[in-house]
């Protein structure tokens, strides 16, 4: 009962924290850079962008930066819809979505959740439009389950973080069948002992010792570091 | 009889000597501006610096967009810089406005024309005011509707389709 409420609140303070700030950097799913790799390999294969007129015709058309330009201006529902026009304004959406979380001027969106929503779903409301959507989660449902990842709540991308016992000071314990059941705790700073005995903690427990974390990149890069705020 | 570089006329306008300079469009139509309005165009000021004979060519733009986009620089130019609070300021910036809004009261193509000649000329003003007023005419529009305002096909795949209602984007329809 305490692992999973604690878990749930970490996982919303981690949606509230760190998602709608992290949003735009996250929209870029591996898949999507694929899709942008592939559709700029395309226009070059194939130089007439995708909604360019053809000789005579009067279509109005954009060029890839234009379009990004353009969709900047957009609030949250605005900018998922223009992303689903055609596959040329989806590239100058995933294109933004991926360069320009340093200079987000939108409006936030309010998540929640609520009983009646059932358990894979999540509201959104844009104060923007003054409106409410309803988001289908990806599994595990968020309000069960114990493994936190960031969670974009419009593409269902998930970015899982690095196990607890990467932690230079967190040894797992084992059971003896083999099934995680503790931490030890090393009260170990980088250069002194505060205490000689570790402590064995289990995981709610070993969660409060941390305060905030900051994670440089996605992990699954294997590129990325992390700073953790540890409290006394 | 040509002059040695762009700045090729002088011309009166209220009174005083005003250097001007020749732009060409992309159809051969020339048109004789003040140097300060033509230099809202970062495009045109550096080709006035790296001077030339015969008028600066702008090949990317039409008689008819170049037109709308002098038209804008010359109102935007003239505007002096009064003391900023005072009344006269604000008029100014009133009048200005107004005009911005005349000025888009065009159709989707000229609007779209009007963006790639801000952006090729580098008006940075301009580029802004357009892209705001396409941003406007999308704003709480369907996919469907964009689509159709657009003249754009949707060419997904399926597979990029199933993705799209993988991804939520539906709910936002």
């Amino acid at each position: 009962m305490d692992i999973s409420s604690r878990a749930e609140r970490m996982n919303l303070s981690c949606l509230c924290n760190l998602l709608f700030r992290a949003l735009a950097k996250i929209f870029a799913s591996s898949t999507c850079s694929l899709m942008k790799t592939l559709l700029q390999l395309d226009e070059f294969l194939h130089p007439s962008p995708v909604v360019a007129p053809t000789a005579g015709s009067e279509l109005p058309w954009l060029p890839q930066d234009i379009l990004m330009d353009i969709f900047a201006l957009l609030e949250t529902p605005d900018l998922v819809r223009a992303g689903s026009v055609c596959a040329s304004w989806r590239a100058a959406y995933t294109s933004l979505c991926a360069t320009e979380h340093c200079k987000l001027q939108r409006t936030p969106c309010l998540l929640y959740t609520s009983e009646s929503m059932g358990e894979r779903a999540m509201g959104l409301y844009s104060l923007a439009e003054k409106k409410a959507y309803t988001l289908t989660l990806p599994d595990p449902p968020i309000r069960t389950r114990e493994v936190i990842a960031l969670v974009n709540p419009i593409t269902g991308d998930q970015i899982a973080l690095p196990s607890v016992t990467t932690i230079e000071q967190v040894e797992p314990i084992f059971d003896d069948a083999g099934t995680l059941c503790n931490y030890e705790y090393l009260w170990y700073t980088g250069e002194d002992w505060l205490y000689d005995k570790p402590s064995i903690l289990d995981l709610s427990k070993l969660r409060d010792k941390f305060d905030k974390a900051f994670l440089s990149s996605d992990p699954s890069t294997g590129d990325y570091f992390v700073v953790l705020i540890l409290l006394d | 009889m040509a002059a040695a570089d762009s700045c090729d006329g002088i011309s009166t306008s209220g009174g005083g000597w005003e250097k001007t300079v020749t732009l060409v469009s992309s159809d051969d139509a020339r048109f004789e501006v003040r140097e300060a309005a033509a230099s809202l165009s970062q495009t045109v000021r550096r080709m006035i610096r790296a001077g030339g004979d015969g008028g600066i060519p702008l090949p990317k733009v039409d008689a008819r967009t170049l037109s709308t986009v002098l038209e804008y620089c010359n109102k935007h130019a003239a505007v002096p810089a009064p003391a900023p609070e005072s009344s006269s300021a604000e008029a100014a910036a009133v009048d200005l406005e107004w005009f911005d809004k005349e000025l888009m009261h065009v159709d989707l193509a000229t609007l779209c024309s009007l963006i790639r000649a801000a952006d090729y000329l580098e008006v940075a003003g301009l580029l802004d005011l357009t892209c705001k007023t396409v941003a406007d005419m999308i704003k709480s529009k369907t996919a469907e509707e964009i689509r159709q305002m657009f003249g754009i096909q949707n060419d997904f795949t399926p597979e990029e389709e199933e993705q799209l209602s993988r991804e939520n984007a539906g709910v936002f329809e």
